[in-house]
């Protein structure tokens, strides 16, 4: 266990919520500042309501836990309008519609839900729907949000989804993936029947199967460069673990998966940060196992430490070791989804762009 | 252990700014304030003198201004806002630190402040019965608002009302009015004791100064006050006199919706609210080229409300 962020105010108030209850000001003032930053102040509401009462917390605080859970459930109602208005564009498509992310687990009920953020839709489409699909949602008013021609081309040509598409009147986000790794990365690769294996949820849309979401989740903390929500998605990794990591189906069904997507690598690192930050209950055989399918034993001493400190929202961005342990797993997460060949020329131009805007 | 700001003196509170930070409450809420830069310490040594310090501990919001480093501060200073160490804004010249500060702050609350339907509104009151003047900029909301607060009326806030989901009160937060333009000069000759920060010229809201909110509405900080009349004000340049319209309820329950920071937030229970407290108020639209005149018909609103009460 990592001392750090486990030892965290709002760490330890996730974990056990009952422990909240001896917090003292300064205390609560950490965990709201922690949980603002990544994204779960909600997150830690919605805890707090089913152990000991948001009256645990002072009344200051229960004011900024009462507005981060009316948050969350504005997020909820406005996704699963976003979904409906999609699905309706989609229709002539006649693909069903795959939520990802956030997305499934707030309108699958997912064992992440409860007070769970979700700022964009994303979806997954067959690669050969996107054209007609982009088409269909221009008709109802989704722009591109990323009108750099240089951008536009990093997207379509490296990336498993399409430049992100703004709603002109709503400001709502919509990605759309046609894969859940990157076709140049090293991360995994993706094996095409996560919608096959998906599951109704009604109203026309699908969630992926259990396993997919955890090796899905554990591929984008691994992948992602933005590590400002790394927290957020080792809670959700822990909330799926624990609500489904008892059941010998799903844990043989997730060691099947991570092979399948060549993930095995990913998903341990995911797994063991996950154990350090909240204690999540990993199966022992499962982890022995994709380390040894992922030989990278040695590599978690490197990769896991690196990416605990960089999800650590507690310390101001000033602190520069974390700075640079952001800047590392950016590269990484680069790393994994482009040759190098790709990749340094990317970075080169993105450090420039920044610069000199 | 010193209560207010103004206790504080001038060296303690520039050692709190750069150090573990100044906190000072207004009303409902706590910010704690860090920054290196004199001019920030001398427009809240002003303009903060009569508020609360918090104890340390909790803070709803800490904030700072911060100058930006690199070759281009001996040329072009800039400063920036920070929320907890980030910078959601876009820099800006250091000739309006206190600004930064300012709009930062309520920046705060409009972005974060979910425990509440938060309004883009002035409000004064008469006793208990709060006055809402709703008003995109240019309309007159913070000149009236300003006038209003030094003529016998009590500020709670000239830019952002709390509507308490509770009791459908509005919760004070009487910061400083910001001024702009030509008001700054109309303000300052009409009320001697109007206390304001200095001029700072060509900011992205044209000229610009901060007045202080009157002590005595500083010292009722924690007094809610219950709406009474909703009245939009548009100031018609080159007319004369005041003149108050009745205006549909409906009509201003859907224009306060739409001019609320988190209306959709609130969702359905923020619909019944809204609905519930423009319902219990008089609404009226204010036209005026006069600001005496618009004093005036204002008055004359209260006092009938008084009268009936």
């Amino acid at each position: 266990m990592s001392a750090g962020l486990a030892a965290t105010p709002l760490v330890r108030a996730l974990r056990v919520p009952d422990d909240a209850a001896a917090f003292g000001a300064r205390e609560w003032d950490l965990a709201v500042r922690a949980g603002r930053r990544s994204a779960l102040l909600a997150a830690l509401a919605a805890r707090l309501a089913e152990g000991p009462g948001l009256e645990a917390a002072p009344p200051a605080v229960r004011r900024h836990l009462e507005g981060a859970l009316r948050l969350a459930a504005h997020h909820a109602r406005a996704l699963r309008h976003e979904a409906a208005v999609v699905r309706e564009a989609l229709a002539p498509l006649g693909v069903p519609l795959v939520l990802l992310k956030g997305a499934a687990y707030v309108l699958g009920g997912l064992p992440p839900a409860p007070g769970r953020l979700v700022a964009d839709l994303d979806l997954l489409l067959p690669r050969a729907a996107l054209p007609e699909a982009e088409r269909l949602l221009f008709r109802r008013g989704w722009l591109t949000a990323e009108p750099d021609p240089y951008d536009q081309r990093y997207y379509r040509e490296w990336m498993h989804e399409v430049p992100p598409l703004r709603h002109a009147a709503r400001g709502t986000v919509l990605d759309l993936h046609h894969a859940l790794v990157p076709p140049t990365g090293r991360l995994g690769r993706d094996p095409g029947d996560v919608a096959a294996r998906a599951r109704g949820i009604g109203d026309g849309l699908r969630v992926p199967a259990p396993e997919d979401l955890v090796v899905h989740a554990a591929l984008h903390r691994l992948g992602d460069g933005e590590h400002e929500r790394a927290l957020r998605d080792l809670w959700d990794l822990d909330r799926m673990l624990r609500a489904w990591g008892r059941d010998a189906a799903f844990r043989e069904a997730l060691e099947a998966r991570a092979a399948a997507f060549r993930a095995e690598r990913a998903v341990a690192y995911a797994l063991r940060a996950a154990y350090a930050v909240f204690a999540t209950p990993i199966p022992g055989p499962l982890l022995a196992h994709l380390e040894r399918r992922g030989r990278c034993r040695a590599g978690a001493r490197v990769v896991v430490p690196l990416l605990l400190r960089a999800a650590d929202p507690a310390r101001p961005p000033a602190w520069r070791g974390e700075g640079a342990a952001r800047l590392a797993m950016y590269v990484r997460g680069h790393w994994t989804r482009m040759p190098a060949r790709l990749l340094l020329p990317h970075l080169a131009r993105k450090a420039w762009r920044r610069r000199h805007g | 252990m010193p209560e207010t700001v103004g206790a504080l003196g001038r060296a303690a509170l520039r050692a709190r700014l750069r150090g573990a930070g100044l906190a000072l409450r207004c009303g409902p809420l706590v910010w704690r304030v860090r920054s290196p830069l004199a001019e920030v310490a001398r427009h809240l040594a002003e303009l903060y003198a009569g508020y609360p310090l918090a104890p340390d501990g909790f803070a709803d919001y800490h904030v700072g201004v911060a100058p930006l480093r690199g070759p281009r501060r001996w040329l072009r200073p800039q400063v920036r806002f920070l929320f907890d160490g980030e910078a959601p804004f876009h820099p800006l010249p250091r000739a309006q630190a206190a600004a930064c500060l300012e709009w930062g702050m309520n920046w705060c609350v409009g972005a974060h402040g979910h425990a509440w339907l938060v309004l883009h509104a002035a409000v004064v009151a008469r006793g208990a019965h709060a006055l809402v003047l709703p008003g995109p900029p240019g309309a007159g909301k913070s000149t009236l608002c300003a006038a209003l607060a030094y003529s016998g009326w009590r500020l709670l806030s000239d830019e952002l009302a709390l509507l308490d989901p509770a009791t459908g009160a509005v919760l004070p937060l009487p910061r400083p009015i910001s001024l702009k333009g030509p008001s700054v000069a109309v303000i300052r000759e009409r009320f001697a004791d109007a206390r304001l920060g200095p001029v700072v010229p060509d900011t992205r809201k044209g000229d610009l100064a901060f007045l202080a909110a009157p002590p005595a509405s500083v010292a009722a900080m924690d007094a809610p006050a219950r709406v009474a009349w909703i009245v939009s004000p548009h100031y018609e340049a080159g007319t004369r006199g005041a003149r108050l319209e009745r205006r549909r309820r409906g009509r201003m329950l859907v224009w306060l919706a739409r001019n609320a920071f988190n209306q959709a937030v609130h969702g359905e229970a923020g619909f019944d609210l809204l609905a519930d407290v423009v319902a219990g108020a008089e609404c009226h639209a204010l036209r005026y080229g006069d600001l005496d005149a618009a004093l005036a018909a204002l008055e004359a609103l209260a006092a009938g409300e008084e009268a009936a009460a």
